[in-house]
């Protein structure tokens, strides 16, 4: 196809797709309303039945409790496939000094160092305090998870790969991982014997309001959180010790 | 529709076209770090606090720190 012709496929298919849409877009339901029973329906009866404030993580957790393990498996599998792909491409280790250990060696520390440092402790409060009263508060296993996992970034940022490497033990994050993938199902698992219906709520509900309510809502969301934090460090020690790598290619 | 929520898509509209059209893929990344926080303060303007911290941590940190080592490792300069 020579450029006329593509200019007026684009033209007219273009023209064609833009009327649509727009002509679609007229019958949208007006702004911020929303039709959906389902989601009336849980406001209304969710704190009543389950003792949650928060209704996502009532949905996730309890009402849509299976969708969530499958969500969670899809996770573990794309964090299992970074990991394979990454042990076909191990090259010798050869040491390089980075920029931060030379520094180190000076005799220096600065800001752009302890930093970092600073805000690790500040992330994994924050990852920890989110995964906790996922049940309160907005948050929840996944949120606090993926935030408290992000925080070993900060201690790459602030003291460096070799710290990385030397502070953080990635197998025993692997089978953290596992264990909390394995939880969740366990516990749904341990649901389906002792009520008969899988993820079930067995738990007591405890009080509305209270760190530990929900009754099994609480604990898969610590699974949940013990899974995507430890899957996300081990993403985070993975990719950034591919910098490294890079450097050897180079040198 | 609040003046909030207008300035919000209109950012989101501007640096989502932005990404697309910046050629260098680090500058792509670093709109589309932006083009995520500003999703994560849209979806808490419209009262979805839980989807605007899982968009805050995939979108501006997980994602921006994966495609840099990626782009790294290909070494794509640029």
């Amino acid at each position: 196809m020579n450029l006329r012709v593509r200019t007026w496929v684009y033209v007219t298919s273009a023209v064609v797709v833009f009327g649509v849409l727009l002509y679609a877009s007229g019958g949208l339901p007006p702004f911020g309303s929303f039709s959906g029973a389902y989601t009336d329906y849980i406001l209304r009866v969710a704190t009543v039945e389950r003792s949650v404030l928060n209704m996502p993580t009532a949905i996730n957790f309890d009402y849509r409790g299976f969708d969530t393990l499958g969500e969670e498996f899809i996770f573990f599998a794309s964090v299992s496939g970074v990991l394979l792909l990454f042990r076909a491409l191990k090259t010798k280790a050869v040491r390089y000094p980075e920029p931060m250990e030379s520094e180190r060696s000076r005799g220096q520390t600065g800001a752009i160092r302890l930093f970092p440092v600073g805000l690790l402790g500040f992330t994994a409060a924050l990852g920890m305090d989110l995964g906790a009263h996922g049940q309160l508060t907005p948050g929840g296993g996944f949120q606090g998870g993926a935030i408290f996992g992000s925080a070993i970034a900060c201690v790459y940022l602030g003291l460096g790969l070799l710290a990385l490497t030397k502070l953080t033990h990635r197998s025993t994050f692997d089978m953290l991982e596992a264990f909390g993938a394995f939880s969740f199902a366990a516990l749904g698992g341990a649901a389906l014997l002792i009520a008969g219906s899988f993820l079930q709520n067995v738990m007591p509900l405890g009080q509305t309001g209270a760190t530990v309510s929900g009754g099994t809502i609480y604990f898969l969301s610590c699974a949940v959180f013990v899974e995507i934090a430890c899957g996300f460090a081990v993403l985070m020690i993975v990719f950034l010790r591919q910098t490294r790598e890079t450097q050897e290619d180079e040198g | 529709m609040s003046l909030l929520q207008v300035v919000l898509y209109v950012f989101i509209a501007f640096l989502g076209a932005a990404a697309v059209f910046s050629k260098r893929p680090v500058n792509q990344l670093f709109i589309y770090s932006l083009f995520g926080m500003m999703l994560a303060l849209l979806f808490f303007v419209l009262h979805a606090p839980d989807v605007a911290l899982s968009e805050i941590a995939v979108g501006t940190l997980a994602v921006p720190i994966m495609v840099l080592v990626a782009l790294m490792k290909t070494g794509d300069k640029t």
